[in-house]
């Protein structure tokens, strides 16, 4: 099984103005309960809760839940808030991450394509020397999937044969959502048939456009991250269910966004929910289950060498 | 700050009830109960949850935010409280 959407729960990759806006949101609801202004003591539970530098505490969960490796997106926020690291820093740091625990995670490495020839190179760079499987992009800070100055990353990943993940729908209040929408992808998707883009969140938010894109894009794909905050275990699983009966397993991707709903329960219960007898793929055939647990995912990663196995990944 | 002397089921049964209201049966919660699959909480009501319970207990729980998270049933959640009030159990039931 392979979870396609996972963090490395670290105040070293997501900068406090991030945190800050989840907190203020989070805070705004407090009143409902009698509880006074608590915005700040909000950001500290959630800054202590993302202190696993180096991943060990994830790598336990996916021995605990059966999950033989991960896919760490590594945002690049840097372009438009504080940052603790550069991109450079944060894409040694993932390498470090990668080196200690062999075999367990594949990586996503984003870069602000506001960066330039600089960003460019870098990326080039993080693809070639750490061998990073893929691009991961936050539209929220401020640009479009489709932006033309996205041409050369994507030219980069029509080489290589590397997938695309852009963030798909709302996120931390102090980014924008108006580039948040599944069909601004439509045209770098046109026009990049060879390159696979994944709708990250498509499952949960956004579900009828992100749904129209994979059921007439070839190459557009979309994961069920994020899903756990639908509700309790009984609300998700509801959605997914209608999510699956589709007809579109074969472009559906498992992931849980690790460590992003860690209020709604561990790592392990979300795997475990959702693996359920009674869980959302109850009702699939053992061929789709195993296409959203990691052979789709496998598929769009076959085209390169995986430092993660250390094999071409088998499709 | 309460002056509450202990970490009661009683008095954690009646803070539930105000955040969760007549969603769930709270005649049915154990301290096997979980928070988020039994009960259905959410991540915003677990926090309200928190702060509520650091008022009715007097206990101050910040620092403790990777621990909170890994608290997923009622019972685990009260003896922790119990721990940081510095009492040696949770008046009302009995694990």
């Amino acid at each position: 099984m392979i979870d396609a959407h996972c963090h490395v729960a670290s105040t070293k990759f997501i900068p406090r103005q991030f945190f800050e806006g989840v907190a203020a949101n989070m805070a705004a609801s407090l009143p409902l309960y009698g509880v006074g202004d608590k915005s700040a003591r909000v950001l500290e539970l959630l800054l202590e809760q993302h202190q696993d530098h180096e991943a060990d505490e994830l790598v336990a969960a996916m021995d605990a839940a059966g999950v033989e490796r991960a896919v760490l997106l590594a945002p690049d926020f840097s372009y438009v808030m504080k940052a603790q690291h550069t991109v450079a820093e944060v894409a040694e740091l993932h390498a470090r991450i990668r080196q200690k625990h062999p075999g367990r995670f594949l990586v996503f490495i984003g870069v602000d394509p506001r960066w330039g020839s600089d960003g460019v190179a870098l990326f080039q760079t993080c693809i070639e020397k750490y061998q990073f499987e893929g691009l991961k992009l936050y539209p929220p800070c401020g640009y479009s999937p489709s932006d033309p100055s996205l041409l050369k990353f994507y030219e980069i990943c029509d080489t290589y044969r590397l997938p695309v993940l852009l963030h798909t729908g709302p996120t931390s209040p102090a980014l924008s959502f108006e580039e948040a929408s599944p069909g601004l992808v439509d045209r770098a998707a046109r026009m990049f048939a060879n390159v696979p883009f994944i709708l990250a969140h498509g499952a949960v938010t956004n579900v009828e456009a992100t749904l129209q894109q994979c059921a007439y894009r070839p190459n557009v794909f979309c994961d069920v991250s994020g899903f756990a905050s639908l509700g309790r275990p009984a609300d998700w699983t509801a959605h997914l269910r209608g999510v699956f009966s589709r007809g579109l397993n074969h472009k559906i991707i498992f992931g849980t966004d690790w460590p992003v709903f860690r209020g709604k329960g561990d790592h392990v219960s979300m795997v475990r929910q959702f693996c359920a007898s009674d869980g959302p793929m109850s009702q699939l055939p053992k061929r789709e289950r195993e296409a959203i647990l990691g052979k789709n995912i496998e598929r769009l990663l076959s085209g390169r060498p995986s430092a993660a196995s250390g094999r071409r990944v088998a499709a | 700050m309460s002056n509450a002397q202990t970490v009661s089921m009683a008095a954690f049964m009646t803070i539930l009830a105000e955040v969760v209201a007549d969603q769930v049966d709270l005649t049915k919660v154990t301290a096997e109960t979980r928070f988020v699959e039994d009960l259905g909480l959410d991540s915003m009501t677990l926090v309200a949850l928190v702060f509520l319970c650091e008022e009715a207990f007097g206990i101050d729980l910040e620092g403790h935010g990777e621990k909170l998270a890994g608290l997923l049933t009622v019972g685990d959640s009260l003896h922790f409280f119990a721990e940081q009030k510095g009492v040696a159990a949770v008046a009302g039931f009995h694990r």
